[in-house]
């Protein structure tokens, strides 16, 4: 697949001063509650007071430098229509069923529908900015839960975001089917800073899939994109909570996110994500396990072509006794395209009897694909079991040999070996119809036919 | 200064076996701190070359341009201007043992060298006190067939012309900060030149130790193994115990010539004040083979990670390495593999333990350049951890720019098991015995590969260790 000639991402900084007014401007103009306004205020002091990155920090030596720009804008508070809906082309990840569902352009509401069944439970699923107002308290309780900014796009994208959703579910509520939010990137607008908040409360189960596309992906674009995407996943203790997120962002375009994960006592989180588009994703995502039996599961999947570079940047945090987390990463490279996976196991002096492990492998299908894996291991008590795992290399010979020996053509062998290294992480996707959508993506991503082995 | 040096061992629960040290009058000490007149004053007492000179000069400028290292352990406390960079004993090199003097001979008898090479199991030994090599001997059958072996120094009078050609060719005097303090005051070390086709066939052996206070030790150790040759070369080092820190940063290079062998070996056992920041690097070309083995017992914090640059097809690569931190110790080791060539082979292997407080570290690099197809790779780190009170890390990272490639790692962290230790312990072992057994298992893939008296010692340090930490 060839790929647009990207122009150079620029690193232009707003005047602090003017950032402030920007922001306060966007809260009154959301009619925003008093102290939403301050907490934007509050996040944009912290982001002004911590610095870009540089490529020296370890957990950035592998982005290329030029091609996820640091800067932070307010995005156009004009086609913000606040909650109208609006027409919009049609989602690649639209859902056949679902318990509810946003679908937001630019600030615009597309859609927001939810089951009369999730309604009664007490289940909520809005635009985040409709629920500061709506259900002021509970959006006051947990926004920011999850900790203190940890870098200077985390704080900012706490302060700028135009869209986002919040999704709650109440004590002992099981949401049987998922929730949906979906994403179109608005390509002429530019930047997006978006924001998830998901609470299940004690003994609660939900399950949200967030789905990002682009309303013009032919577009050529005479500036790269910038997406930031806030995630923070609560689950009370007892609770358990599922997040899929999977992206198909204009090609032109540098993502990243910043996944936050929060594990109560005998509760679950899963988070599976898959990248298709963008032509950086750099994906961050942090569980922190500090309570009693808590448990965790990463699962990412990705299907890099041209010159795209996928990176994952993992911790498993384990503060608490009893405590189980895996990791599996799975990603299959063509042409050009690079990955990295820096992962981190952590277990600090209290988390005795700690279950914990991470596997990365990566397939390399061209010549100029590369994968850097470093899981990294960092543990400070003894009664634990720890272990991972990597690897880099081509599809098995011997798989291709068993395929093409029952009359598979090459490159149709090649095809079903990687779908089924592919399998075992779509198959985390709460969702029969999304799992065939991604499917279908990597489907795409391998076309045109890539270079035999 | 100091009390008299005992020859009986003494507890293995608080004191370091090795700190005996002697009171030794060193004939030549330089003042503390580094300067150019330091660096000038070492290569004029040296009688050196004109191009080393230069040389160590330019790397103290690269030394004096480079930041402190923000990873690996804490150097902040190393003050470079309290460093003595040059101390000598002996005005000479002794050409039999028996005239080494008795202070310095006391002390390596203490160590058990001269029995180890009169019981014919070394091939040759050079002995490094302090700064300078005061005992050298080889084999006469080896020297026959054109072995060299000797001191960096004596070689660098001897055969300039072929130190010159080698000296920096692996690793440039830019490569790192310690690796540039050493270019610019390196003293002693050992070279080894192997001429094609010798099979040296027991190993070649140097005791390296620290005597004085304050003293940096900077050896400089060149090994040219020529075109299928064959050479093991065993390293230790113990250093008495001061109240000061000293620093230890040695540079070894290495050169595999196509189709040689070569296996260094060290056993690293200095005394919990030592910084140990120490590079160690070797080229392998076609068909050669560069074997690693590092044990890491003592120090008060090691950075040392041996690299292997396999250049040439048919090139293989292994790094056997074995961490053991105790009380106030950060050992973070590891193995550096760079895949330039297709057809080349690697293989690391890591075990380590962590006890009473320690923190031992596994940090690698695997590199695959794009165009070196048909590499396979395999990297394996086992950790156990002996208490709650001590720390294992793992840094391992890999960068893989080609697809014909088989490249696999594993890793994993544990504790000893309850059920072996059930399983021992109802056989009528104490617990204790029980944990010594079990981590003699876990250690004992690396500990084969060692040559037989240090395969004993080696055992026998780390049951001392564990004697400490598990009482």
């Amino acid at each position: 697949m060839t790929q647009a000639t990207l122009a150079a991402p620029t690193d232009t900084e707003t005047k602090p001063d003017d950032l402030r007014a920007q922001v306060s401007a966007l809260s009154r103009s959301l009619d925003e509650p008093d102290w939403l306004l301050a907490f934007r205020l509050a996040s944009l002091e912290q982001a002004l007071a911590l610095e870009w990155w540089t490529g020296q920090e370890e957990s950035w030596r592998r982005t290329p430098r030029e091609r996820l720009p640091r800067r932070a804008t307010v995005g156009s508070l004009g086609r913000a229509t606040n909650g109208a809906a609006v027409n919009v082309p049609s989602h690649v990840f639209a859902p056949h069923e679902h318990s509810g569902m946003v679908h937001q352009i630019g600030g615009r509401v597309a859609a927001s529908d939810f089951t009369d069944q999730a309604a009664a439970d007490g289940v909520i699923i809005m635009p985040l900015s409709a629920a500061a107002r709506e259900h002021s308290d509970l959006v006051q309780q947990w926004l920011g839960a999850v900790g203190q900014p940890q870098d200077r796009y985390e704080a900012f994208g706490r302060a700028l975001w135009i869209q986002g959703v919040f999704v709650y579910a109440p004590r002992g509520a099981a949401v049987s089917e998922s929730l949906f939010y979906l994403i179109t990137q608005d390509v002429a607008e530019g930047d997006h800073w978006h924001y998830t908040l998901v609470v299940a409360e004690r003994e609660a189960e939900l399950s949200l899939i967030e789905a990002g596309d682009a309303d013009n992906r032919r577009a050529e674009l005479s500036e790269t994109p910038l997406i930031h995407a806030s995630v923070e996943l609560i689950a009370e203790d007892g609770a358990h909570l599922r997040f899929a997120s999977v992206q198909r962002w204009h090609r032109q375009t540098a993502a990243i996110s910043t996944t936050r994960g929060r594990v109560g006592r005998d509760a679950s989180i899963r988070v599976t994500t898959a990248a298709f588009g963008a032509d950086l994703d750099k994906q961050r995502i942090d569980m922190d396990l500090s309570q009693s039996g808590g448990y965790a599961n990463i699962r990412g999947l990705f299907v890099g072509d041209g010159k795209q570079h996928i990176e994952h940047v993992t911790r498993q945090y384990h503060n608490g006794v009893g405590a189980e987390s895996d990791l599996l990463i799975r990603g299959v490279l063509t042409d050009e395209s690079q990955a990295v996976q820096y992962g981190l196991i952590r277990i600090t002096p209290e988390g005795q009897k700690t279950n914990a492990h991470q596997t990365m492998r990566n397939l390399l299908l061209d010549d100029g694909a590369g994968a850097d894996p470093i899981p990294m291991l960092e543990i400070e008590a003894d009664d634990v079991k720890c272990s991972h795992a990597a690897a880099v290399g081509p599809v098995d010979p011997d798989q291709l040999f068993y395929l093409q020996a029952r009359g598979i053509p090459p490159k149709v062998a090649e095809r079903l070996v990687v779908r089924g290294f592919l399998s075992e992480i779509a198959d985390g996707v709460p969702d029969e119809h999304m799992r065939e959508v991604i499917d279908e993506l990597v489907e795409i991503q391998l076309e045109p036919a890539k270079a035999s082995v | 200064m100091t009390t008299p040096a005992t020859d009986t061992p003494v507890s293995p629960n608080n004191e370091y076996e090795f700190g005996f040290h002697d009171d030794v009058e060193a004939l030549v000490k330089l003042p503390k701190g580094l300067s150019r007149e330091v660096v000038n004053t070492i290569s004029d007492i040296k009688n050196e070359p004109e191009w080393m000179r230069k040389l160590r000069l330019k790397a103290l400028e690269h030394f004096n341009a480079r930041p402190m290292p923000e990873w690996g352990g804490e150097l902040s406390d190393i003050d470079f201007d309290d460093i003595h960079y040059y101390v000598r004993a002996t005005d000479r090199d002794e050409s039999s043992w028996e005239d080494v003097p008795d202070y310095i001979r006391d002390t390596y008898d203490k160590l058990g060298i001269p029995e180890a090479e009169k019981q014919g199991l070394l091939a040759g030994v050079g002995a490094q006190y302090d700064s300078e090599v005061v005992y050298h001997n080889i084999r006469e059958d080896l020297e026959e067939k054109g072995v060299l072996f000797l001191g960096t120094d004596q070689a660098l009078s001897e055969y300039p012309d072929l130190v010159k050609e080698y000296f920096t060719t692996v690793i440039p005097p830019n490569d790192n900060k310690f690796a540039a303090l050493n270019t610019a005051v390196w003293s002693g070390g050992s070279f080894i030149y192997v001429p094609p086709g010798v099979n040296v066939d027991i190993p070649l052996q140097a005791y390296f130790r620290i005597n004085s206070e304050d003293m940096g030790q900077f050896e400089r150790t060149l090994i040219i193994a020529d075109e299928g040759s064959q050479v093991h070369y065993v390293e230790g080092c113990t250093a008495p115990i001061y109240s000061s820190d000293s620093l230890h940063s040695a540079v070894v290079e290495i050169i595999c010539k196509a189709g040689s062998n070569v296996r260094y070996t060290t056993i690293q056992n200095w005394s919990n004040n030592v910084y140990n920041l120490v590079t160690k690097r070797a080229t392998a070309y076609q068909d050669a083979v560069m074997t690693w083995v590092d044990g890491n017992l003592g120090s008060k914090l090691t950075m040392k990670y041996p690299a292997v640059y396999l250049m040439e097809p048919g090139a293989h690569g292994e790094v056997l390495s074995i961490a053991s931190a105790g009380q106030g110790q950060q050992l973070d080791a590891g193995a550096k593999i760079v895949h330039a060539a297709p057809d080349t082979t690697s293989v690391i292997t890591s075990k380590s333990l962590s006890m009473d407080g320690g923190r031992s570290t596994y940090r690698g690099l695997l590199k695959v350049y794009e165009g070196a197809d048909n590499c396979r790779s395999n990297v394996r780190c086992d950790a156990l951890m002996l208490d709650e009170h001590s720390r294992s890390d793992t840094y391992p990272v890999m960068e893989i720019d080609e697809r014909r490639v088989d490249i696999g790692h594993e890793a994993t962290v544990s504790k000893v098991g309850d059920e072996q230790l059930f399983y021992l312990m109802a056989r009528g072992l104490s617990e204790g015995e029980a944990t010594k057994m079990i981590v003699n298992g876990f250690v004992e893939p690396i500990i084969k590969s060692l040559p037989l008296e240090y395969a004993v010692e080696m055992n026998r340090l780390i049951e001392l260790q564990m004697d400490g930490a598990i009482g």
